[in-house]
């Protein structure tokens, strides 16, 4: 089935798996905001949203639904087009990175072997990356297009606060590259299932490191500098409203699954599920059960982002960035030239 | 000097030990506090479930008395009007007249009886000033409403049923209430 | 005047000199506050009156210079006139509280305590009266008594159960109109103000008995059931009356006359016009002139601060003169958007219900245009 030189089985079947990713993506993403909800709830002694639906299961649906009906502003004195940009800038750079994970082993349908990851690049790491930097974009164009004082402010912190930790966790992962040999998401994931440990065994202080980094990187708690109410008002999104405003918010959960995602998958065996062998199965429900498991994995890490945000309180500017530059990075040095020590002793 | 009670913990001012700076270790002390909380009893009572039983001395939505003949207590004296620090309660009276002794107890009676509720700050202190037994503070919320208007509450809304004319009427009001 | 024999005379350890021939009772008066003796039946304005209700009982501990012995029995105040160096104890003496305390508890026996019904309440001087004097309770079991209504016109109401015989009315009647049409019938517990054989008062100044009734047993008609005397705005007022000095307290509602009175002073008597001569006023003045243009308003009246008619009442101005309205004027001239406005809403004190212009009392009939209204 070529034509034009284009094997357009191969392209219907990406456009389909990337409509799918992002679909059950938004989706939860929408049932994560839900979650946070129910968890702080939970954790604070009360029940927590329980009357849309079923248990609440509905509120995520009144809530988009509401911030749809409400009132779309665009301030008089904004830049008209960053301003509208902003957003949709932060949505895209998050939904982006789901590109490259990979969500499980191959499926065989209609007589095809299809993989379960949009787009299985050497460079898959570096992409991420690149891709999660392209998010500060959305947030600084907001705040700078807003015209007001503490969105530019807090987007300004975001930036600077999101650049600052990048480095730690670049080099945590550099750390991790020189164990795995590879940039491949993709071939990190496999070389942990076949019979190997998990890369959390050989990189613990470099996982504590990328994980407080990527909570930094994803503006949660204690990191949510960049929307801290007591000092911003509101912060990047103030002069935000309706879907716009959304977006942003939304943005941040997409965040925080993609990088539950990926820490998933770089320490944690991605859909890898322990002591048990995949090749007893036949492979289309292998790959279910490791798409089962790495959601799994995935909703722990994002319940551990919230415990966390509903436990610790937020650092002071000064601190976070005393915690960035004076620890992380030299711990992550630390942690670089020990992993090179130990791969040298061991050649 | 000297301290009054031996309840007050002096504050610990002495530097960090090395374990204290790391604060990972407080922060994990911190989510195990956090996360026994899961396994709690949840105090909240889910209200329109569950009631919760009001105090007797609770204040709620008043009400206009009737006696044991099913003849208004109110005799529009004004001492819940004047008595009244929101000045919610207004009042109009009129007399009565010959043929209404079953409706009126006193010769006296509140024609126009209104309540602002938008004003009342449900203090009780009309319910204290009556000396008619009149008006009574009830175990009811003032219902939300839609427009500002529905808060003035008249004499129709107040008056309790007169159970002798219609023995169902209480009932009736009370399953419109609950 | 000069001439006249001064006697000293100390009251409650407050002495003063008065001429010679003034009773006890005025002599506290001058002293004034809470020296003075209360009074039920005495009237200074009515020439006889006094001597009836006992609540003026001081002990005279010191009969005069020349008799220092103290007078045996507590002594009536408002009939003893004053001897040189006399000592009268009023609220220092025990005796005297208790005896007033006892003379409330009679006074209060056939009284009826419909407070919450009569238009006296809150000027009322048997409650002021019974508030500072007298027990919580009462011991009397039985009955109280009551009578037959008789009807005096279409200006005064007679509520005979709240009557508690003082005759200031009567006096009033004497003295004050060309010929008495009511008076006290029958004796004891069956003495009443009634006229003879049903007839309606109208003496050009017969209304002046609504003044001078200390309690709610004769009231205004035109006034019944309006409103409570508390919530209405005191205003001095005056109109060039032919027949009387037209010098009136005004209570208004608003803009609305609801009731004329007489001025009274600090014991509750009719206030002295500026030539020295009671200011009574005429039933024209008191019952027909129900329009604020028939008057020249002169300002809001001074009401003690003790009295519950000041309350809502403030300093100045405030209530009397309507405060500019800046707003229209700096929201580029748009009237405020009310979300309601409690006029179009409220059925109380509508603007198509003129309380002042109804003769009697309002009924059911006069609000009744909606009474239908569904329940909220």
């Amino acid at each position: 089935m070529t034509l034009l030189a284009f094997d357009w089985a191969f392209i219907i079947e990406k456009l389909i798996l990337i409509v799918i990713i992002v679909l059950t993506t938004l989706l939860i993403t929408l049932y994560t905001t839900f979650g946070e909800r129910k968890v702080a709830a939970i954790l604070q002694d009360r029940p927590g949203p329980n009357r849309a639906g079923p248990f609440g299961l509905l509120q995520p649906l009144a809530d988009g639904l509401k911030l749809i009906m409400k009132e779309e502003i665009i301030p008089d004195a904004s830049s008209r087009w960053l301003f509208i940009i902003g957003p949709g800038l932060a949505m895209t750079a998050s939904l982006m990175t789901c590109a490259v994970i990979p969500w499980s082993t191959d499926l065989h349908l209609f007589g095809r072997t299809i993989a379960l990851q949009v787009a299985d690049v050497n460079i898959g790491i570096l992409y991420i990356f690149a891709v999660v930097s392209m998010g500060v974009y959305g947030i600084m164009i907001g705040g700078w297009a807003s015209n007001n004082k503490f969105s530019l402010m807090s987007a300004l912190r975001a930036a600077s606060q999101a650049i600052s930790y990048e480095i730690a966790m670049g080099l945590a992962l550099i750390a991790l590259l020189m164990t795995t040999g590879t940039l491949s998401l993709k071939t990190i994931v496999e070389d942990q299932t076949a019979g190997h440990w998990w890369n959390i065994v050989y990189q613990p202080l470099g996982f504590v490191i990328f994980f407080i980094c990527a909570m930094a990187e994803c503006n949660r708690t204690p990191f949510d500098l960049p929307e801290a109410e007591n000092e911003l008002n509101f912060g990047y999104h103030q002069e935000y409203s309706s879907m716009k405003l959304g977006f942003y918010l939304f943005a941040e959960y997409v965040n925080m699954i993609m990088s539950s995602a990926i820490m998933a998958s770089m320490y944690f065996g991605g859909y890898d599920l322990p002591f048990f062998d995949e090749s007893t199965v036949a492979p289309n429900i292998a790959a279910m059960i490791g798409l089962g498991t790495l959601l799994i994995k995935i909703v722990l890490f994002v319940f551990l982002f919230m415990w966390i945000r509903w436990t610790i309180p937020r650092f002071r500017y000064d601190q976070l960035m005393n915690l960035g530059w004076k620890k992380m990075i030299p711990l992550a040095l630390f942690n670089m030239l020990l992993t090179g020590a130990l791969i040298l002793s061991k050649l | 000097m000297q301290a009054l009670t031996n309840k007050s913990i002096a504050v610990n001012r002495s530097p960090m030990t090395f374990w204290e700076r790391m604060y990972l270790i407080n922060i994990i002390k911190g989510m195990m506090i956090t996360f026994s909380h899961m396994f709690k009893k949840q105090p909240t009572v889910r209200y329109p479930e569950q009631k919760r039983e009001f105090s007797p001395v609770f204040r709620g939505l008043h009400v206009l008395n009737r006696d044991e003949e099913g003849r208004e207590n109110c005799t529009a004296c004004g001492l819940c009007a004047v008595a009244c620090p929101a000045e919610a309660i207004t009042m109009e009276a009129a007399e009565r007249l010959e043929g209404e002794e079953h409706l009126y107890k006193e010769e006296k009676y509140a024609a126009k009886y209104e309540i602002n509720m938008l004003r009342c700050i449900f203090c009780g202190l009309c319910e204290e000033a009556c000396p008619k037994d009149a008006i009574y503070l009830s175990e009811t919320f003032a219902p939300a409403n839609y427009t500002r208007k529905g808060f003035i509450y008249d004499k129709n809304d107040l008056l309790i049923p007169n159970t002798l004319t219609d023995a169902n009427a209480l009932a009736k009001a009370k399953g419109v209430e609950a | 005047m000069s001439e006249q024999t001064l006697f000293k005379v100390t009251v409650d350890n407050i002495t003063i000199e008065v001429p010679a021939g003034t009773t006890i009772l005025q002599a506290a008066r001058q002293i004034g506050g809470t020296v003075a003796p209360p009074a039920m039946c005495y009237y200074s304005k009515l020439k006889g009156s006094g001597g009836k209700c006992r609540t003026c009982l001081v002990e005279v501990s010191k009969g005069s210079e020349k008799d220092p012995r103290p007078m045996p029995k507590l002594v009536a105040s408002c009939r003893t006139t004053v001897m040189d160096g006399m000592e009268v104890k009023n609220i220092t003496s025990e005796k005297v509280i208790d005896a007033r305390a006892g003379v409330v508890e009679f006074l209060l026996l056939n009284h009826p305590l419909d407070c919450p019904i009569c238009d006296q309440a809150g000027e009322c001087h048997l409650q002021d009266l019974s508030f500072d004097h007298g027990k919580a309770s009462t011991r009397y079991e039985f009955q109280r008594r009551t009578f037959k209504k008789h009807d005096l016109g279409k200006h005064i109401q007679l509520h005979m159960t709240r009557c508690i015989l003082c005759y200031r009315c009567v006096f009033t009647a004497d003295q004050l109109t060309n010929k008495r049409e009511h008076g006290i019938l029958d004796r004891g517990d069956h003495a009443e103000i009634a006229t003879h054989i049903e007839k309606s008062l109208d003496n050009e100044f017969i209304g002046n008995v609504i003044d001078v009734c200390p309690v709610g047993a004769l009231t205004d008609k035109t006034f019944r059931f309006k409103n409570r005397v508390w919530f209405l705005k005191p205003m001095d007022a005056h109109r060039d009356c032919p027949t009387c000095s037209g010098r009136v307290t005004l209570w208004n509602r608003g803009d609305e006359v609801f009731r004329v009175t007489a001025r009274k002073d600090e014991w509750g008597e009719i206030e002295d016009t500026p030539d020295g001569k009671p200011g009574w006023i005429c039933n024209t003045c008191r019952f027909d002139k129900k329009h604020t243009n028939d008057w020249v308003i002169e300002g809001p009246r001074a009401i003690s601060r003790q009295s519950v008619i000041a309350q809502g009442h403030y300093a100045g101005n405030i209530g009397t003169t309507l405060p500019t309205e800046t707003f229209k004027a700096v929201n580029d001239g748009r009237a405020p958007h009310l979300l309601m406005d409690i006029h179009t809403e409220s059925e109380v004190n509508q603007t198509s219900i003129h309380l002042s212009e109804i003769e009697g009392p309002s009924h059911g009939t006069t609000f009744n245009n909606n009474i239908n209204k569904p329940n909220k």
